[in-house]
């Protein structure tokens, strides 16, 4: 586990079934990705290295990858490229679990960066609490 | 989102150590003489020399020399360039929770 990493986790009113479907079908994701640019093109072909694209080519976005892992409705992994005006960025990784919570389901993702670490990881607080401890004493430092 | 380039790789790379991050945790709250960050780490010198050496070439902290005393300042530029990509990235995923949360059709 690198530090840096984004975890984010929020209960939906919805089964694992349900947001398996929104995450892994080009019509499921149709209905919420950026359902505000109706013309986003939705490229899913949902099998262990298989790839994906969504693309907002109007506004001069989208994304890329390719599945890593996939135990539906449990579990999705998969690469992330983000495209923006043409220019590709690195690859990153995001992984997405479903689990029930109460009468719905609630989504863990983490995303983490294309960095790798040869020295040997321990258990600490997330990447994001440090950065922004570290930001904060450096801004009463300074005033 | 925020473009990717080495100096994120090397202050990435650089903050994956417990050690590492007690520094950059101290320096927050001011300069400190390599001494004192070994006396905090509990380690010899030559060892913390190459953690500072790492955080330096990270552009995480900046080292000068005064007499026989070596301190080390912590470079904030360093750790926004972290913050900013994690700072992105939140507000993404953020906004794609809302949407999903509107627009999934449960029916």
């Amino acid at each position: 586990m690198n530090p840096i990493q984004l975890t984010m986790t929020r209960t939906f009113n919805a089964t694992a079934e349900q947001l398996w479907r929104a995450w892994t079908t080009e019509d499921g994701l149709a209905t919420w990705w950026w359902h505000t640019w109706p013309d986003t093109r939705y490229q899913v072909d949902a099998t262990v290295g298989g790839s994906y694209r969504i693309d907002a080519a109007d506004h001069g976005i989208g994304v890329r990858g390719v599945f890593l892992e996939l135990t539906p409705p449990q579990r999705l992994v998969f690469s992330w490229i983000w495209i923006e005006d043409g220019a590709e960025g690195e690859s990153e990784r995001v992984a997405v679990t479903f689990t029930p919570d109460g009468d719905g389901t609630r989504i863990d993702l983490l995303h983490t960066g294309p960095w790798t670490s040869a020295e040997p990881v321990d258990a600490y607080r997330q990447g994001w609490d440090f950065v922004l401890d570290a930001l904060e004493h450096t801004t009463d430092s300074v005033m | 989102m925020v473009k990717y380039d080495d100096g994120l790789d090397g202050a990435a790379t650089a903050l994956a150590h417990r050690g590492r991050r007690q520094i950059i945790s101290r320096l927050g709250a001011g300069s400190a003489t390599s001494s004192e960050l070994a006396e905090l780490l509990d380690i010899g010198l030559p060892a913390l020399h190459k953690h500072l050496d790492l955080l330096r070439r990270a552009s995480l902290i900046e080292s000068s020399k005064t007499g026989r005393t070596v301190s080390h300042v912590l470079r904030p530029a360093g750790l926004d360039q972290l913050a900013d990509w994690l700072l992105t990235r939140k507000s993404f995923w953020s906004n794609q929770f809302d949407a999903l949360a509107d627009h999934l059709e449960t029916s």
